[in-house]
């Protein structure tokens, strides 16, 4: 009946899970630019989702509410399309990356699929917490959607390209018509 | 009241008020009146006992004669009293008893009146009639013959022993009575007519009152109060002045009865005591006229008040009978004969419905629809076709032509042959006050056991299973909270469905609920739940006394838990305040703290006191130990707690449950490990003395929770309507043992709220659909009685009727979605009142006419 006991004990005079979770906030490029208020009220809204290996976390046209923040382990991207899966990338811890942020800005219907290639263990902050927390910067807000945009436009060109690597060049046999 | 019945009685609204108070109670109205003729007697004696007192005992100085009188004197003014008090109770009685009747009968009448009555009448003016203006009647019929008999007979007895003592004085005591009978009538007749006028005005009061609650939601939408206000204002300010005049005219006869009693004594001292000088009169006989006077004086008034009382009651009753002065014109029952049984065959020759202004809804409809036919009723709005099924159902009578049910006119039936083989669901159905289960049988009941037994269980669930209301239900039985009563016999079903969950259902039910474990630490579970692990019935154990309760504050001491939830609570509170002071007008940031949005303020100045360290006074200890105990670890980020602290506070738990309730432990233990592995599950029998504690071991139903929370037994994780898949795996595997039956039994007692106001406009129609369909009835009649419900709901329906009730029933549907139409054996259409179009769909739709330009603007 002895719960195994581990470090969590030098936490008790406060702020442990928040003051985790804003760590980890900090790394984000993402809220780079954030106040610490705001960003201390993400960490004390966000939740840890734990994910078992194998797992889908995002399934492709259901509702997506949330974005989510790798604490742990690897998560992989896919696009299902005419019935197929594509990996379209491969995510991991160490880069301190996430998903789902666009479905902070607007109700979205998820154009890809998450799966927890390892146990995972993510942080999740929903469209309600933040836009509750922007309700109260909202001259915040502007700088929030155009940061989110900006590393969106990033990730996508990097994800083109990617893509364009791997195809065979002879594909894009059009390419005139691309400018 | 069937007993009712119209041919010995004039019409109810044409009887005059003494009709009420003559016809019946003969017997208490006999009894009150000869208690009222010994009171008489015992109200006259005192007044010769003080004559004798005076003139015998006290003149002759006989001090026996004084006892014996003086005895009697007190014995009658006694006796006297009683009477009184017999009379005033029995006079109540039977007032009351006849407002009983008058009550009933009139409410009665009142149901009876067609729709076309009320269409004119607002039911402000209804209510206010049946209530507060009766109640003003009833006042007045208890003593409508007794007290006029009262009056005159003692007028009578005293004046007579005033005559006998001295004619003159007498004579002189009531010559100012004339006078009075002649300005008082005066008086009342202006009263009169400002009580009608009073009448009225509150009438429209009401109306105005009740028509803005009933558009409330308009009003606020609009933001239309000022409109409103002004609207009763102006009615206010009407009252105020009929009121005043009203008043200014009783407090003036008051005052006229006042002056008027003041000028008999006044005659008396005057004469009287003129006589007594001149020894002509004796002193005792002057004391007991003058006491005579006043008491002839009181059956005076007494009348002029009742005479008062009588014109105002007049006055309301005859405004009442006014108002529901309409001839009912289907009696209930049939004359010498049980009703009709009919077979569905309905014909229309020639009808025509016009409205009072001569407007003609319907012209010169002829149609025939045989036994068994499911036709629909088509037609733009307005087209006269809701009318047109309102006619059928004898909702409303036809001005012109006829309409045949079964080769029988239907303005010769009567209401029990209607209701018998008719049945109508409404566009926008009424749903009553109670319970599912007593508007479904709503019906049924009110056919009446002669004819239609109540259903049984399977064909009640049957039907909701076939309008689709399963799943609600569902939802409302696992949500009741169910009375202990209700628990027992189902106990058994209830365990074994949290046994499913437990063992069965265990992993995909751990993203919902974290199960009850004696010997675990709960995350999901508060401080004091995972202290306590169970609850009171009463209020011991209750969150809000535990931290005033010198109890459980010595437990705390004892396992040395005092200090860490304090600290654990001031911690809680400076975090909380320090994250979200400015956020204290949305609960949403709350989600992560104990603290409740409205504590933040308490908790900022108790801070504030305290400058960062623990606060001094005990009350703000208080504060903190009812936080911590509030605390639930994994739901609360504000903080977070040692695994040491979890230790210590499941070893006191231990303890609590050990030594203070004498819970056999091992048995919860080994019932707990039983529960997972699908074993029997063991009653804790030394338990079942103390009542007042409810631990969570799995033999015990938690009566504050509903069935959800029992069935589930655990901390809860998430909402379990966030999860479907979750609820269905569930009901398959209760289904699989028949034990989803117990739960929709216990969701047909959910209480539906003031005119069903806790359903969704979706759940009213279908429980309007299913209490139609409970009704045996040989010919249905819908009036867009699926137009509120979604598309599958809709086609749900529409199967139902072509697969279940073919060849069972006339069904008449009056529908506006031209897509069900074809689901029809013929199609009706209708125009401006007029029938322009009739056939099957293929008929109709190859015409090319009306119908098929109709589909196409859809």
């Amino acid at each position: 009946m002895n719960l195994p006991k581990h470090i969590s004990d030098d936490c008790e005079n406060g702020r442990c899970q928040i003051q985790e979770g804003l760590a980890l906030l900090q790394k984000l490029s993402l809220f780079r630019d954030t106040p610490l208020d705001i960003l201390k009220l993400y960490a004390y809204l966000s939740k840890k989702q734990e994910f078992n290996k194998g797992s889908r976390i995002v399934q492709q046209g259901k509702h997506c509410q949330e974005m989510y923040l790798i604490i742990k382990g690897q998560v992989s991207i896919y696009e299902e399309y005419k019935g197929k899966n594509y990996k379209l990338q491969q995510l991991e811890d160490d880069g301190l990356n996430y998903f789902g942020e666009l479905s902070l800005l607007t109700p979205i219907d998820a154009f890809f699929s998450a799966w927890a290639e390892t146990d995972v263990v993510l942080l999740s902050i929903t469209r309600e917490a933040f836009q509750k927390v922007m309700e109260r910067y909202p001259d915040m807000y502007t700088k929030a959607v155009e940061k989110i945009i900006t590393l969106r436009i990033a990730r996508f060109t990097d994800q083109t390209r990617k893509l364009i690597e791997k195809t065979d060049p002879n594909a894009w046999h059009d390419s005139e018509s691309y400018q | 009241m069937s007993s009712v019945s119209s041919s010995d009685q004039p019409r109810l609204t044409k009887r005059p008020l003494f009709y009420w108070i003559l016809r019946r109670h003969h017997g208490l109205q006999l009894i009150l009146l000869v208690i009222i003729m010994a009171s008489l007697f015992f109200r006259v004696f005192p007044l010769e006992m003080q004559k004798r007192i005076i003139n015998e005992a006290i003149y002759l100085k006989k001090v026996e004669l004084l006892f014996l009188y003086c005895g009697l004197y007190m014995g009658a003014i006694l006796l006297a009293g009683l009477s009184k008090y017999a009379i005033n109770v029995l006079q109540t009685i039977i007032g009351q008893k006849i407002l009983v009747e008058l009550r009933t009968e009139l409410y009665h009448h009142v149901l009876q009146l067609p729709l076309q009555f009320y269409r004119k009448m607002q039911p402000g003016t209804v209510i206010s009639a049946m209530t507060a203006e009766l109640n003003a009647i009833g006042s007045f019929l208890g003593g409508a013959i007794t007290i006029p008999l009262t009056s005159i007979l003692s007028l009578l007895v005293f004046l007579g022993f005033m005559y006998h003592l001295s004619p003159l004085l007498a004579m002189l005591s009531v010559a100012v009575y004339p006078f009075e009978l002649a300005v008082i009538p005066l008086l009342q007749n202006r009263y009169n007519r400002y009580n009608k006028k009073r009448i009225t005005t509150t009438r429209a009061m009401s109306n105005v009152v009740n028509e803005a609650i009933s558009g409330l939601h308009e009003i606020h939408a609009n933001g239309s109060y000022a409109i409103e206000e002004k609207r009763l204002s102006t009615y206010i300010y009407i009252l105020y002045g009929h009121l005043k005049r009203l008043f200014i005219i009783k407090y003036g006869i008051k005052f006229a009865n006042n002056l008027f009693q003041s000028i008999g004594p006044f005659i008396l001292f005057l004469v009287g005591g003129y006589l007594a000088i001149h020894g002509e009169f004796t002193l005792g006989a002057l004391v007991a006229f003058l006491s005579a006077y006043e008491k002839v004086y009181d059956p005076w008034k007494e009348m002029l008040e009742y005479y008062q009382s009588f014109q105002d009651a007049k006055v309301r009753y005859s405004q009442i009978m006014s108002i529901f002065d309409y001839k009912i014109e289907h009696p209930l029952l049939p004359d010498k004969r049980s009703p009709h049984q009919l077979q569905g065959k309905i014909e229309l020759k020639n009808a025509g419905f016009s409205v009072d202004n001569g407007l003609k809804l319907l012209d010169n409809i002829t149609m025939s629809i045989q036994p068994n036919e499911q036709v629909a009723l088509v037609g733009f709005s307005g087209s006269g076709k809701s009318t047109l099924a309102l006619l059928i159902a004898q909702l409303y009578n036809i001005n012109h032509g006829l309409i045949l049910l079964d080769d029988m006119d239907i303005s010769a039936m009567s209401k029990s042959d209607i209701n018998r083989n008719i049945t109508m669901i409404a566009q926008r159905p009424f749903i009553f006050t109670g319970t599912i289960r007593e508007n479904l049988l709503y019906a049924v009941r009110a056919a009446g056991d002669q004819e239609q037994h109540i259903p049984e269980q399977k064909d009640i669930l049957q039907i909701i299973h076939d309008v689709g209301l399963t799943e609600d239900i569902l939802r409302f039985g696992f949500n009741a909270v169910i009375p202990e009563e209700r628990v027992k016999p189902i106990k058994a079903s209830i365990l074994r469905m949290r046994q499913i969950i437990n063992s069965e259902l265990r992993e995909p039910f751990s993203k919902v609920v974290e199960p009850y474990n004696i010997n675990g630490f709960m995350s999901y579970a508060s401080l004091k739940n995972n202290l306590l692990f169970g609850e009171s019935l009463t209020e011991k154990y209750a969150l809000d006394n535990l931290p005033y309760s010198k109890d459980f504050r010595a437990f705390l001491l004892k396992n040395k838990l005092e200090k860490p939830l304090l600290k654990l609570g001031l911690n809680v509170a400076q975090t909380t305040v320090d994250l979200l002071r400015d956020l204290g007008d949305d609960d949403f940031f709350f989600q992560g703290s104990p603290m409740e949005p409205h504590e933040l303020e308490e908790f900022i100045t108790l801070l504030a006191a305290a400058q960062g360290h623990m606060p001094q006074k005990k009350s703000g200890l208080d504060r903190l130990l009812h936080l911590a105990l509030r605390f639930i670890p994994a739901k609360h980020k504000i903080t977070t707690m040692s695994d040491s602290l979890k230790d210590q506070i499941l070893t006191a738990r231990h303890d609590f449950l050990k030594n203070t309730i004498q819970l056999d432990m091992d048995a919860c233990s080994r019932s707990t490990q039983l529960l997972k592995q699908d074993g029997a599950i063991i009653a804790l029998p030394a338990y079942e003395q103390q009542r007042d504690f409810i631990p969570y071991c799995p033999s015990e139903y938690l009566y504050s929770h509903s069935l959800r929370d029992n069935i589930l037994f655990g901390a809860s994780k998430q909402q379990l309507r966030d999860h479907q898949d979750l609820l269905e795996l569930a009901l398959e595997a209760f289904d699989r043992e028949g034990l989803v039956d117990e739960v929709l039994d216990l969701g047909l007692d959910f209480e539906v709220g003031s005119q069903g106001d806790r359903l969704s406009g979706g759940q009213k129609q279908k429980l309007a659909l299913a209490r139609a369909f409970l009704k045996e009835s040989s010919i249905l009649i819908m009036d867009e009685a699926t137009a509120s419900l979604d598309n599958t709901s809709q086609a749900q329906i529409q199967n139902l009727l072509e697969k279940k009730y073919r060849g069972k029933k006339t069904i008449i549907a009056v529908i506006h979605r031209l897509d069900l139409t074809p689901g029809y054996d013929r199609i009706f259409v209708l125009k401006g009142g007029s029938l322009i179009e009739q056939g099957t769909y293929d008929e109709l739709m190859a015409k090319q006419g009306t119908f098929y330009e109709l589909t196409q603007a859809h």
